[in-house]
């Protein structure tokens, strides 16, 4: 343990590889990540030390930028408050609790401290440490290191090396638990001792790849089955440690290795306990956020004594981990602001997958919501429960594809025109079609549409969105231009509200490419602006949702009063409301909504009530509703719609300009 | 006309003869990303940002590509592509031939390690990988130089052995190995061309094949077929004769 620092007579300094970056000077991809925050915040953060990347506002920053020299905390805040000019006791009491938390955070440090420092490795290839030959670093830390090398006998191993007294506990009680396991699904200890100051351990060496990666490939693949095999494979191990009476204690991703052959290693015990020595709390519990079991999270928010680990809270890590694993997101809706997160975390239910634009799997979703409970006693009696319940998760079967929908794929490739359909009606349903069938020459098609379609407002929107589809910079860049000059010149409001939904769906696809996107960020705000100065409450919202979604604007503190002021709404609205809002009233509201007369219509709403709530009797509806619709003749929306339901979690509302299609 | 490949470029100069337009530049450039996949949310997040997707590839700490490449190999990155070369190949000599690998997206995580350990053994002196997923949704993403046809084709039938059944994306207008799609290969044209890759060559020269033959609804791809033949290119198999090129020799 480290002695308590006397934060009076204690200079701090902020590390010279803190960095403290605006978040407007963020990448937008970066920036849209962030969610809807202030543009004048910065974001702090500090590779390779084990410290949570934060968001703090700009006066902070500008406070914490006074500890770029090692400073006390009076001195730094007198400099300060004359650069405010205010007083300097005031400002003493009003940046205190902010200072102590950056200072429990460790982006300040007591100058003096090795984490005021730069990390140099302390070893280099070739050196013998230990009896043991060092072939390369693989980690550092801002506590410890950990090299690969070689044994006397030639066995590769991982030595892990404490950089000074802080960390031997730690490893002390590493070895301890991994004496106590069997070197299955851990490494097994080689040697361990101390040098110097330092404390060592050498494990045999785990070929492989994070948990993350092998996910992320199996994902990449599209194979279900591979995804299903990899997570029962690392719920099993966790079954079998709890069962030997040991808790992890820091669950997440990297401390989770799977080789070629699907073997899965638990690493870095250094936060584990021993069931039967647990307490009630734990003030040394750390980890990684997004992992908190709701219970931790709870007492962190209200800065209460945090709960000891235990078997149901590693069963929460566990399925947030194993949601991760499945989807490449989390269960919950991730943010910046770490208070946030720990709210989210502890009151939150579960998202489903088709929520997040994942194919639902009811089955898995099902084991997974009840892992993850808010309340321990409704999770699985045992980890081992967990990983049977999942196990036995069948897989979804994929929605059966109409002999009439590869009919109009098979139409569509012609490049003749369906029946009262206009060229970029068909550039549309062509580049949907591509998407949901991952067709590259029905990406073709849809480009010879998009190109006789002329330079109307929908036609540059589509165009946009076809060259992101199609990876091309430059016709992106002159399709976003057009739009832009299409968009100011538009003088219909119920026009110029659709185009700044497409505005927005345009944007989101540019900040995944990283892309310029300034000026239709600013054509997009002075259209809002016209909007609201001259169109109707619905639709002005609708768009302002959809930009703020988009990353556009500021969070505006006055949307939930004009929204709850709203009467009726549709199922659009009310949806997006809740995507951005997370208010359960706007879910029920979206629910509640009327659905369309309109056959095709109708199923459209019942698909994106589908992505809201993840329920499976919305696909059924909408199905029923595209037999409805195709009983009633064909027509361009009962074919978009065929072929919607073939990736219902991928449904995108149609933005162009026909009247059924915005009721 | 048979073979995956062949299919592809018959219908990509099909549908770009219905552009409404008569800009080559345009023409060309459309035929040229003829066959690229679609991009879409779902790739975004499973593929991931940036050089995340070099995960799916093998080629993170500890991926099979990627230990496999670390032992002889030299890493580069350059707009657009990562770019592999032999440490012991010599830097002054330029190749005769390439190799291109066409994998669909969903095969990279299995084929992509397969690939790198063919090419390790089989010395390839360099090749380069499509960076980012927009790298790897053109089908022209993997690419192997060679200083002989003999070593290309052999390279090419070793890894037809090892990638049975490989779901193939094709590159159109290269000469296909097989008849599903998955390897081809090109010949660049000399230094000092108005094109510097085999593609961007022969689509600028189907663009301006295009441009000349009749827009009236008759037999225009037969036109720019013949044209092509003319020009030395087979337009059945995309190889190009001894005088294909005769028109790019530096003066």
């Amino acid at each position: 343990m480290t002695d308590a620092l006397d934060l009076t007579t204690t200079p701090f300094i902020l590390p010279a590889d803190i960095g403290l970056l605006p978040v407007n000077e963020l990448s937008p991809r970066l920036r849209a990540k962030l969610g809807p925050v202030d543009d004048t915040a910065f974001v702090v953060t500090r590779p390779g030390f084990r410290v949570t990347n934060r968001l703090v506002p700009a006066s902070l920053a500008a406070l914490l930028s006074e500890f770029r020299a090692p400073s006390l905390l009076t001195d730094a805040v007198l400099r300060f408050s004359r650069t405010q000019d205010q007083n300097a006791e005031d400002m003493l009491d009003l940046t205190f609790e902010a200072l102590t938390t950056c200072i429990s955070g460790r982006f300040l440090v007591a100058a003096c401290a090795g984490e005021a420092m730069d990390l140099p490795p302390s070893l280099g290839p070739g050196q013998v440490f230990a009896g043991f030959e060092v072939e390369r670093l693989v980690r550092s830390l801002d506590d410890t290191e950990v090299y690969r090398g070689l044994a006397p006998d030639g066995q590769s191993v991982a030595i892990k090396l404490a950089r000074d007294a802080r960390a031997a506990p730690v490893l002390a009680l590493e070895a301890e638990i991994l004496l106590r396991l069997d070197p299955g699904d851990s490494p097994r200890l080689i040697g361990q001792g101390i040098d110097g100051d330092r404390s060592w351990l050498a494990l045999d060496w785990r070929d492989g790849v994070p948990v993350s990666v092998a996910a992320q490939m199996a994902r990449a693949s599209g194979d279900r089955g591979r995804l299903r095999r990899l997570v029962a494979a690392v719920l099993d191990a966790y079954a079998r440690l709890h069962a030997r009476g040991v808790l992890h204690g820091d669950i997440h991703p990297g401390n989770v290795l799977v080789d070629d052959a699907g073997r899965v290693t638990i690493l870095d015990f250094g936060q584990a306990r021993l069931s039967g020595r647990v307490k009630r709390f734990d003030l040394s519990r750390t980890g990684i956020a997004h992992f908190y079991d709701p219970q931790l999270a709870d007492a962190i928010d209200r800065g209460q004594l945090t709960p000891a680990a235990t078997q149901k809270s590693e069963q929460f890590a566990l399925a947030t981990l194993t949601y991760l694993l499945l989807t490449g997101t989390y269960p919950m809706r991730v943010s910046a602001d770490k208070a946030t997160l720990l709210t989210n975390i502890a009151n939150h239910p579960m998202l489903a997958f088709a929520t997040q634009g994942v194919d639902a799997w009811p089955q898995a979703e099902a084991v997974l919501r009840r892992a993850l409970s808010k309340l321990p006693q409704d999770r699985f009696a045992e980890t081992v429960d967990f990983a049977r319940a999942f196990r036995a998760a069948r897989l979804p079967t994929k929605p059966v594809v109409q002999a009439a929908t590869d009919q109009l794929i098979e139409t569509l490739r012609t490049a003749g025109a369906l029946p009262d359909a206009s060229p970029v009606d068909m550039a549309w349903i062509c580049l949907r079609g591509a998407v949901i069938r991952s067709d590259p020459d029905l990406l073709a098609v849809a480009s010879l549409w998009a190109d006789r379609a002329g330079h109307g407002l929908d036609a540059c929107a589509v165009a946009a969105q076809l060259a992101q589809t199609r990876s091309d910079r430059t016709a992106e860049a002159e399709a976003v231009a057009a739009f832009c000059l299409a968009v100011g010149a538009e003088a219909d409001m119920n026009h110029l509200c659709r185009a700044l939904g497409q505005a927005a769906m345009i944007l989101r696809g540019a900040v995944a490419q990283n892309l310029d996107t300034t000026a239709l960020i600013a054509t997009a705000r002075l259209g809002l602006d016209r909007l609201e100065d001259n169109g109707s409450p619905e639709p002005a919202l609708q768009a302002t949702l959809a930009l703020q979604q988009a990353g556009v604007l500021a969070p505006d503190p006055t949307l939930f009063h004009r929204l709850d002021a709203l009467k009726g709404g549709s199922v659009w609205l009310w949806s997006l409301a809740h995507d951005l809002l997370h208010s359960p009233r706007y879910r029920d509201r979206a629910l509640a909504a009327r659905l369309p007369d309109d056959p095709a219509h109708r199923g459209f709403a019942c698909l994106r009530l589908h992505q809201l709530t993840g329920q499976m009797h919305w696909i059924k509806a909408a199905r029923q509703a595209g037999q409805d619709a195709a009983s009633a003749g064909k027509s361009l929306e009962s074919s978009l719609l065929a072929l919607e339901l073939c990736a219902p979690s991928r449904f995108v509302q149609p933005p162009l300009q026909r009247p059924r299609w915005t009721g | 006309m048979t073979g995956h490949i062949a299919s592809l470029s018959r219908r990509a100069i099909a549908l770009a003869a219905l552009l409404p337009t008569d800009n080559h530049t345009y023409l060309a450039r459309w035929l040229y990303r003829y066959g690229t996949l679609p991009r879409g949310t779902v790739l975004e997040r499973d593929f991931g940002a940036g050089d995340d997707v070099l995960a799916v590839l093998g080629l993170t700490s500890g991926g099979r590509a990627r230990t496999v490449l670390d032992r002889h190999y030299e890493t580069t990155t350059y707009p657009g592509w990562i770019g592999f070369a032999l440490a012991t190949a010599p830097l002054s000599a330029v190749p005769t031939c390439k190799l291109y690998v066409s994998p669909r997206p969903e095969a990279l995580a299995d084929a992509f390690p397969i690939i790198a350990t063919v090419f390790d053994a089989m010395s390839v002196r360099a090749f380069k990988v499509g960076r980012g997923l927009d790298g790897l949704l053109r089908p022209d993403k993997i690419v192997a130089h060679f200083d002989s046809a003999a070593h290309l084709q052999a390279v090419a039938g070793q890894l037809g052995a090892a990638l049975p059944g490989c779901p193939a994306q094709g590159v159109p207008f290269t000469t296909e190995f097989g008849s599903d799609g998955l390897l081809s290969w090109g010949i660049d044209p000399p230094l000092g061309a108005e094109a510097v890759s085999w593609r961007s060559w022969v689509t600028k020269r189907l663009a301006t094949a295009l441009l000349i033959a009749a827009p009236d609804g008759s037999d225009r791809l037969g036109a720019v077929l013949n044209q092509m033949a003319r020009s030395g290119v087979s337009p059945s198999n995309w190889t190009i004769d001894s005088h294909g090129f005769a028109a790019e020799a530096p003066g």
